[in-house]
């Protein structure tokens, strides 16, 4: 029986070093086994994807299982607190890159991939820099999962018998005002630009104020603010006039698709928006949702007399080892399968929208998973990328969110003027800074 | 030893006995966690870290500094308000006029029962979404009987109304509860009032009503401290919103404690709404001498 | 006995049953048939009736990514609730009698407590519950279900027992004493039988609430293969994803046949006339 199971082991370790370098296996080493938590969210597809490359990466290392816990993004976030806060969290977990400052916020939580010798050798090194992308003071928490570009996806057809051409020539928010008056004056069931609340918050003015100042809101380098009330009251009446003017739809009606619902939009379906703005992570949904509709991708809007772009590639999602973990070695082991491995790339497909690195988005081009619309889209995001960091943690987590989507929303029912709003988040965002 | 069988001959005593499985289980299981969330109350804990003591400072942020409380304070009173009598009165009524003998009571009783077993579903949230969207099926009813359409998810006056209504529309559990109390009540006393010559009205207050007063009890005390913690209707149909008119207090400490983690400031908010909540049960409970029938004669 | 009921008097019940029911359940028939639409149809029409029957959105809901289906899901649902309920009822029911019938000395301080515990809104205690319920190392079990409930700690139908107890007169304990049968031969034999319609008000009002529970399963319950259908129901939400609405409305539907059908015929034990035979003048 013994020889039985030694010859066993023998004849895994010469299959699994006939398989690949990457499995430090000696002949001589037989491995406990060993089982790994990894958790995450998404959908069907990506699920499907995800199992696909745990099959893999089990195939590659036999004496690793990974037992996987997904599910849909309701609940994930508590779920993930309540765990970190006991100790219990897997192995590896996906985080989503808006929790991750709060998360870290004492620092302890998850290993430095970079002290622990991560292959970070396929990634670009200025993506990954980056607070949104898991670096937070030169320690890198978290690794993008794919890269989000902000886009404009536009209503092609819509687009042109408006005699809009936002596809091809550069814009700036303020020209919006113009072009939004003329569709909606042509046509009362038109707008030009379909966005919520949410949107308006973390794109336009998480863009048009930075545009405007040429500096992130709270820089995570000083941590202080850097925009002054008259900055927010300027973008502010900015967005003011895009409700007086009907260049978006009225803030009482965009009430029923708050967060990310524009798919469930009837004006989005039935294509009566010019164009939106979003991140091409959404992409794939939103076009799904209308399927009648012809779609383009649009250039990214700057300010007027503004500072140099502002735009940056973003990501969905974060993968993290959080330092509760018991076997470090081998959540090592598959995070670099999952990044590094050319059969992980080719299985993940698209799944966590582009790819985060320029060989996974090669194969996914070439094995065709990847969607025509989101390569165009990070195309021309990448024609609008600003050299300066414009990191901005505090702005951006949950609550400061909360305080400028408020403030938005305030205006939206006109109970705030463009002042109120922008003294009302000047006041929320110094007691967040404290 | 003996003592011990000696205090359990004492037939009241064994009363001690019986309740011994929920004082282990209040020993082992709920007094922690109810201790934790007093001293979190205390701390400045936000998941992340180690929590540390700060007096009450919590508190104080929590009265004076906090705008939000208020405003849900506010909404969370309006709404228990207005659910816990509404949902108590259509559950009655139809417990009541379901009480009876008719061919096919048995599928009736399910079907008004069916609402409630959806309990705080996606789907039911959405539906009451797609209902009352501008565009949505209700709008249409006003406007084919020629009635001034309603926003009622994007106005700030309906969106409150609207989460009440889901609530009301699950009346269910409570009218399961009646149906049950009502047929506890003695045949006999029926009888008995028929042959003094008592109508159908005058037994349904004289004889219903007061017989089944502990269940109603029972019920507004449960709905009212449901009511008052609720949060998952307002967060799945309005997300506390338009401009915080559904932003009950449920809704805020549970946001502030898992999505801005603020674990500790969440839990005084908690144990302000337990506070809250104690004092309305006790004056529920000294009014109830006043008008709730028990056959042990109040003597409890 | 009764008056005879005249015909108009019928009708006109029916009428009223049919009209309340109608409003009542027009939100639930709309969801019936949103299970065979698409999600265009969903969000883009009034009409009630989809415009094709498919069943597809029932087929391909039964199963999720990763080869599990909504046959594991229904198991793992029953192997949770069936044990939680039953534990629930008779501990609640012990419990409840000992409040009801017994007068202790610490029995007002005590039922005091057992009130204040319901009053925690439960987002609060769930960290720390977690927390000891992992130091016990009950995580992804469904222990953390089955043992609360032998232990009574569902106040709730303690409370409710106790209530419908108070309405069951005290002469028949008294009668039950002198005719020399202790404590517990009295709950057993002249008590519950009594309370038959309470108890299987507590029981449906547990197996509905712990079958319909979100929360807790999301936190105790980490592998997929022990989801109950509960968590399966939301697994299709994703924020990030295509949601196809029909598929949800249609699972959904599905989840709640076992309950209607489980009132439908658990309805006769409300039924049974339980007019108190003990009462005698």
């Amino acid at each position: 029986m013994k020889k039985r199971v030694i010859s066993a082991f023998l004849s895994m370790a010469m299959v699994a070093s006939v398989f690949g370098a990457a499995v430090n296996v000696s002949a001589e080493e037989a491995h406990d086994p060993v089982e790994l938590r990894f958790s995450w969210w998404g959908g069907d597809e990506r699920h499907e994807a995800t199992l696909a490359v745990i099959e893999a990466f089990e195939a590659e290392y036999p004496w690793i299982t990974v037992e996987p816990e997904y599910g849909s993004s309701e609940g994930y976030r508590e779920k993930l607190s309540t765990q970190l806060a006991s100790g219990t969290a897997p192995d590896v977990v996906q985080i989503d890159p808006g929790q991750m400052p709060e998360l870290i916020a004492n620092g302890d939580y998850f290993f430095d991939l970079r002290a622990e010798g991560f292959d970070l050798s396929n990634f670009d090194e200025v993506f990954i820099s980056k607070s949104h992308e898991g670096n937070f003071d030169g320690k890198q928490y978290g690794l993008p999962s794919g890269t989000t570009a902000t886009t404009v996806l536009v209503n092609k057809g819509l687009a042109e018998k408006l005699g809009i051409n936002i596809t091809d020539e550069p814009f700036t928010w303020q020209d919006m005002i113009e072009m939004g008056k003329a569709v909606h004056e042509a046509d009362e069931t038109k707008y030009l630009f379909g966005v919520n609340t949410h949107y308006l918050t973390s794109i336009v003015t998480g863009t048009a104020v930075p545009q405007l100042t040429g500096s992130a809101i709270i820089p995570d380098a000083t941590g202080e603010i850097a925009a002054s009330t008259e900055d927010f009251t300027t973008v502010f009446e900015f967005i003011q006039a895009l409700y007086d003017n009907n260049v978006v739809p009225p803030a009482n009606y965009m009430a029923a698709f708050t967060g990310d619902n524009l798919q469930n939009d009837p004006n989005w379906i039935n294509g009566n928006y010019v164009c939106t703005i979003t991140y091409s992570s959404m992409l794939e949904v939103l076009m799904a949702a209308a399927p009648d509709v012809e779609f383009d991708i649009g250039q990214l809007p700057t300010w007027e007399d503004g500072a140099d772009v502002v735009y940056s590639m973003g990501c969905p999602q974060l993968f993290s080892i959080p330092t509760s973990t018991e076997h470090k070695e081998e959540a090592m082991l598959f995070l670099d399968f999952w990044y590094n491995n050319e059969t992980s790339m080719e299985l993940q497909k698209c799944t966590r929208s582009l790819p985060p690195t320029a060989k996974a988005r090669e194969i996914c081009a070439q094995t065709g998973s990847l969607n025509e619309l989101v390569a165009k889209a990070a195309d021309v995001c990448e024609g609008y990328l600003s050299e300066n960091s414009f990191d901005d943690s505090t702005t951006f987590s949950t609550e400061g969110f909360q305080i400028i989507s408020d403030a938005i929303d305030g205006m939206g029912y006109g109970t705030m003027t463009a002042a109120e709003a922008a003294e009302y988040v000047m006041e929320g965002l110094s007691t967040l800074v404290e | 030893m003996r003592s011990v069988f000696k205090f359990f001959r004492k037939r009241d005593n064994q009363g001690y006995l019986y309740i011994l499985p929920w004082i282990i289980g209040f020993l082992l299981l709920q007094l922690y966690p109810f201790v934790s969330s007093l001293y979190y109350s205390f701390t400045d804990y936000t998941i992340t870290n180690s929590p540390s003591f700060i007096g009450l400072e919590n508190y104080i942020k929590l009265f004076t500094k906090d705008r939000e409380f208020w405003n849900s304070l506010k909404v969370t009173v309006i709404y228990t308000i207005y659910t816990v009598p509404l949902k108590l009165v259509m559950a009655l009524f139809v417990a009541v006029f379901l009480n009876r003998d008719i061919k096919g009571i048995n599928l009736i009783r399910t079907l008004y029962y069916l609402p409630s077993l959806f309990g705080g579903s996606v789907a039911i949230a959405l539906l009451w979404r797609l209902m009352f969207m501008d565009q949505g099926i209700i709008n249409s009813m006003l406007a084919a009987l020629n009635l001034p359409t309603v926003q009622f998810l994007g106005n700030t006056k309906t969106s409150l109304p609207l989460i009440c209504s889901i609530e009301i529309w699950q009346f269910g559990s409570s009218m399961v509860m009646f149906l049950a109390a009502l047929k506890q009540v003695p045949m006999s006393l029926y009888e008995a009032a028929e042959i003094d010559g008592a109508g159908k009205i005058t037994s349904f207050f004289k004889i219903t009503l007061p017989s089944i007063t502990p269940i109603i009890f029972f019920t507004i005390i449960m709905q009212t401290i449901s009511a008052l913690q609720n949060f998952t209707s307002a967060s799945v149909i309005t997300g506390g919103g338009p401009l915080k008119s559904t932003y009950v207090l449920g809704l805020k400490l549970y946001t502030d404690g898992f999505s801005y983690f603020k674990m500790g400031y969440a839990s005084a908010t908690s144990w302000v709404i337990f506070v809250i909540i104690m004092i309305v049960t006790l004056l529920l409970f000294r009014s109830s001498s006043g008008w709730v029938y028990y056959e042990d004669e109040g003597q409890f | 006995m009764r008056r005879k009921k005249t015909k108009r008097a019928i009708i006109f019940q029916y009428l009223i049953i049919f009209i309340i029911g109608a409003v009542l359940l027009y939100p639930i028939i709309w969801m019936f048939f949103a299970s065979f639409k698409t999600n265009e149809e969903i969000f883009n029409s009034v009409k009630l009736l989809p415009s094709g029957f498919s069943w597809d959105n029932f087929k391909e809901g039964w199963s999720i990514a990763g080869g599990y289906t909504y046959t594991d899901f229904f198991i793992n649902t029953f192997l949770l609730v069936i044990p939680t309920t039953l534990f629930t009822v008779a501990s609640s029911a012990l419990v409840a009698y000992g409040f009801a019938r017994f007068r202790f000395k610490l029995k007002k301080p005590l039922f005091g407590l057992l009130i204040a515990t319901l009053m925690l809104p439960n987002s609060v205690i769930i960290i720390p519950r977690y927390i000891l319920f992992n130091k016990f190392g009950w995580v992804n079990t469904y222990l953390p279900f089955y043992v609360p409930a032998i232990l009574a700690c569902g106040p709730f139908f303690i409370f409710m027992l106790v209530q419908f107890l108070r309405g069951v007169p005290k002469e028949l304990d008294e009668s039950a004493a002198i005719d020399g049968c202790g404590s517990f031969r009295t709950l057993v034999q002249i008590i519950l039988p009594l309370m038959k319609p309470a108890l299987f008000s507590a029981g449906l009002f547990q197996f509905l609430w712990t079958y319909n529970d979100y929360f807790n399963p999301l936190i105790f319950i980490n592998s997929v293969k022990k989801y109950p259908v509960s968590l399966a129901l939301r697994m299709s939400l994703d924020s990030e994803s295509v949601v196809v609405w029909g598929k949800i409305m249609a699972m959904a539907f599905v989840a709640v046949l076992p309950v209607m059908l489980l009132f439908f015929f658990a309805q006769k034990y409300f039924v049974e006339g339980i007019a108190t035979t003990g009462l005698k003048g």
